[in-house]
């Protein structure tokens, strides 16, 4: 290959970059920066990517308040793991029997998905759905309602009308089942839009913590990490109780959520944040395709 | 690879189901645990009960300090607290559609919604058998405990003090120690003097730690607009705080407290105070956080708001050796002849309590733990902890041990690990001004102690007035009238009602065209209020007035205070 110019709009754009890169990580560091200062210091405000008065006591504040910490994390990994595995195997599957034209209920079924997009049944009828189908206090409450979701239906479904029917088409005539096209030609080439799926729905599981407190909360085994820095993050809030009960002045003088509150964020973000490299590939690859020639 | 992927799902879906199974196994041993707890109760051995108890303001928190296990001998109950984690507003609604409650519940303002789905039982029965601690602290206003005036039955208990004193005024404006001492130690007592002193420290010192003076500054972007631009109106004004409303205390006439003259008047000067350059052009669009640090370092001479508000702000200053940089609460008022109100004694409020539920299998006992914590001896357990383990008995004075209570102002989670001062709100308590049977202080914090609590820049300031603590400047309790009613913003308003629509479509004008009126040149002003009244009455507000006075009034007879 030639060694091409470095150009004038080279330059703009590499300025332009640097400045999105910026952008992008000034809030992370400026949330590090806070987590790490003193909680007090923090109300005097000024601060940017540095902390002024380094101290690890906010995180010594979490991790001491609730020893529960360490199972929740675990919880947390799990349901991450199993919510996704199991999310994307039944997303892919139901969004290639709706890229199929022959599948005959194609129309019904995609009406049903979509109308769930729009229109939700509202939190008290899905408590007492999930009361009724026994699943409070139950690992697979994390799992089950989770399974679908008409977005990421959509969109998996949307990459799979890019697939030539030419490809299925000659692999039926080489014998394939419909079970072997699915796991051997679609999956494979449906790549790029399963690492996003699944991103989306890692996150989405790993983010959750209101399930945890409506289904799951009486199983202390069950609880996760979101739900557990949720409950220190309340105790780090003056409730209306301090304030009129006399002791508000002491309340007043000693809690300095701020910090505690970026701390809680770092906790809650980096080991997601990790995820996001080992996908990374998929998004680059996957995209060139051309299997078919006209 | 491929073969891989499916024996991985296949172990995937084996450890789905071993999980789920695993959950359905442990609950179910939950309750079985439960049902051999019950049948071991009515067998009638000393097990303590566990009782469920559900606080709307309620914190993580399990029943095993030394003050709860005090508690539990006394009571033989055992509290398994739960709240609304993350502060869900859904919280009782789930309840009420699950048609499972716990055996206790603090619902706040919406205990209607529990009583209209039958999910909490009539107490009255129960506090006049068995309920004579209850009886004995509430005394005559326990008629403020009823729930209306076609429903007069007693649902709740407990949440306010009956006999509450205030000893750190706040609210209302705040000056920094410094301009006292500069200007010799003036008295401050009307608007004007306190321009005038706020004006001669301004152009002595344009500029503090390098950085300009601030005058005057309020935090009017968020919520807190009601607190810091809204209220101080009524302080000023020298009426008791009730909120959104004005409330006429001998015939309980009420009206939306913006549309009277006092408060055009304060505007007018807060206008004043703006034009002349001496209120914090940012006010109404800087965040808590920038007012906060603003405070922070100094140079901000005054504030209008609660203490609780700038609580870390004082910290910060404490901590950066900047005590003469402390507030004073001033009890200005409009012009001389008006009273401040700070020291008001509303009355037990009534409104908030305690409620136990109807599928309670033990409500005798849920009771019984309610009117224990109501006696002296409950008080004093729950407001001072353990004799001998936080406190002791000098003389026949208690005594609180030094450290506890260097921890209880230091160490924030000293509250939650000891249980010493932990189970007074929300549940019935005698209140900060109360007396035991020897005459000490139920609370801890009684006047000596909040001196005690005082820096040493404020102490001085305090001393130079001849003064022994802020209180001292503000009309006495006993010099304004006892409130008929509570306080107005403690009575519930009927969701979906008239009142809710019009006043929150009269709180959207009001917070808007008072902020733009503030901030508009001088000649302006009048235009600009005239129009907001205008605004206000077509809104609706005659009609609001009419329907929140009928309000206040039912509450009154309600009450027997009309």
């Amino acid at each position: 290959m030639k060694k091409r110019k470095f150009t004038t709009f080279d330059v703009i754009l590499l300025i332009f970059m640097l400045g999105v890169v910026v952008v992008t990580l000034y809030p992370f560091l400026n949330i590090l920066a806070i987590s790490l200062n003193d909680a007090t210091d923090t109300a005097r405000g000024g601060l940017h990517i540095l902390p002024r008065e380094f101290t690890w006591a906010n995180y010594e504040h979490i991790f001491n308040g609730n020893d529960r910490l360490l199972g929740a994390f675990g919880m947390s990994v799990l349901r991450t793991v199993v919510g996704t595995v199991t999310g994307i195997l039944a997303s892919t599957m139901l969004a290639y029997t709706l890229s199929r034209r022959d599948f005959v209920f194609n129309g019904p079924v995609s009406f049903i998905l979509v109308i769930t997009m729009f229109v939700s049944g509202g939190l008290i009828p899905e408590f007492l759905l999930i009361r009724e189908l026994g699943l409070m206090n139950n690992f697979l409450v994390y799992i089950l309602p989770m399974l679908l979701n008409a977005f990421n239906v959509i969109v998996i479904r949307s990459f799979m009308d890019g697939i030539p029917i030419a490809l299925t088409e000659s692999a039926k005539m080489d014998g394939a089942h419909d079970f072997t096209i699915f796991w051997k030609i679609i999956i494979p080439l449906s790549l790029p839009v399963i690492a996003t799926v699944s991103l989306f729905l890692a996150v989405s599981q790993w983010n959750s913590w209101f399930d945890t407190y409506l289904y799951a909360r009486s199983n202390i085994n069950l609880t996760t990490l979101q739900f557990e820095l949720m409950k220190i993050l309340d105790n780090t809030q003056m409730s209306a109780g301090d304030i009129t009960s006399g002791n508000a002045e002491y309340v007043a003088n000693r809690t300095n959520p701020l910090s505690i509150q970026m701390a809680i964020t770092i906790i809650a973000t980096v080991p997601i944040l990790l995820v996001y490299p080992f996908l990374q590939r998929y998004f680059v690859t996957g995209l060139t395709l051309g299997a078919v020639k006209s | 690879m491929k073969k891989h992927l499916s024996v991985l799902f296949m172990l995937m879906l084996v450890g789905l189901l071993t999980l789920a199974a695993c959950g359905d196994d442990s609950t179910e041993g939950g309750s079985d645990n439960n049902d051999s707890d019950n049948n071991s109760e009515e067998k009638g051995s000393d097990e303590p009960v566990k009782l469920t108890f559900f606080s709307i303001d309620g914190s993580e928190k399990t029943f095993d300090d030394p003050v709860a296990q005090k508690l539990t001998e006394e009571t033989g109950v055992i509290l398994e607290m739960d709240y609304p984690v993350g502060g869900t507003d859904e919280a009782i609604p789930l309840m009420i559609a699950g048609g499972e409650y716990p055996d206790m519940i603090f619902a706040k303002g919406d205990l209607s919604k529990l009583i209209e789905a039958g999910g909490v039982i009539k107490l009255d029965d129960m506090i006049e058998e068995r309920g004579d601690n209850l009886k004995a602290m509430y005394g005559e206003q326990i008629d403020r405990l009823r729930n209306s005036l076609e429903d007069p039955s007693i649902y709740q208990v407990g949440t306010y003090g009956v006999n509450d004193q205030v000893l750190q005024p706040s609210g209302s404006f705040q000056i920094q120690l410094d301009v006292l001492r500069e200007l010799g130690y003036p008295e401050i007592n009307t608007l004007a003097e306190f321009e005038s002193a706020l004006t001669e420290y301004y152009e002595k010192y344009p500029e503090i730690n390098g950085q300009k003076t601030i005058p005057l500054s309020l935090q009017g972007s968020d919520w807190r607009w009601l607190v810091t631009v809204g209220n101080p109106a009524g302080w000023v004004a020298g009426f008791p705080d009730d909120g959104q409303w004005h409330v006429d205390n001998d015939t309980g006439d009420t009206q939306y407290k913006f549309i009277l003259d006092e408060y055009r008047e304060y505007f007018k000067w807060l206008n004043g105070m703006n034009a002349k350059g001496l209120l914090d052009p940012e006010s109404f669009t800087h965040t808590q956080e920038t007012y906060i640090s603003k405070i922070s370092t100094g140079r901000v001479l005054s504030v209008a708001d609660q203490n609780w508000n700038i609580g870390d702000a004082r910290s910060a200053l404490i901590q950066s050796d900047m005590e003469e940089r402390l507030f004073a609460p001033l009890p200005v008022v409009l012009e001389e002849g008006r009273k401040h109100q700070a020291l008001k004694n509303y009355g037990f409020a009534g409104g908030w309590g305690i409620a136990i539920s109807s599928t309670s299998e033990h409500p005798e006992k849920a009771f019984d733990f309610l009117d224990y914590i109501a006696s002296e001896e409950g008080q004093i357990l729950v407001n001072w902890g353990v004799e001998g383990e936080h406190y002791e008995v000098v003389d026949g004075k208690r005594v609180m041990f030094d450290d506890v209570r260097e921890k209880l102002s230091s160490d924030s989670n000293y509250t939650k690990e000891s249980g010493v001062g932990y189970y007074i709100y929300p549940f019935p308590n005698w209140g900060s001004a109360a007396v035991d049977s020897n005459g000490q202080s139920i609370s801890i914090n009684t006047k000596e102690d909040v001196m005690a609590d005082l820096r040493d820049a404020e102490k001085e300031t305090l001393d130079q007035y001849g003064m022994e603590l802020w209180t001292d400047w503000f009309p006495a309790q006993d010099e304004l009238e006892m409130s008929n009613h509570g306080a107005a913003y403690n009575i519930s308003i009927p969701a979906g009602s008239d009142i809710q629509i019009i006043q929150q479509r009269a709180d959207d004008i009001t917070e808007q065209r008072i902020t733009e009126a503030i901030l508009a040149d001088p000649d302006e002003f009048d235009g600009l209020w005239d129009q907001m009244l205008q605004e206000l009455d077509d809104a609706g507000v005659e009609q609001l007035n009419e329907d929140m006075t009928e309000l206040v009034k039912n509450i009154r007879e309600l009450w027997g205070t009309n």
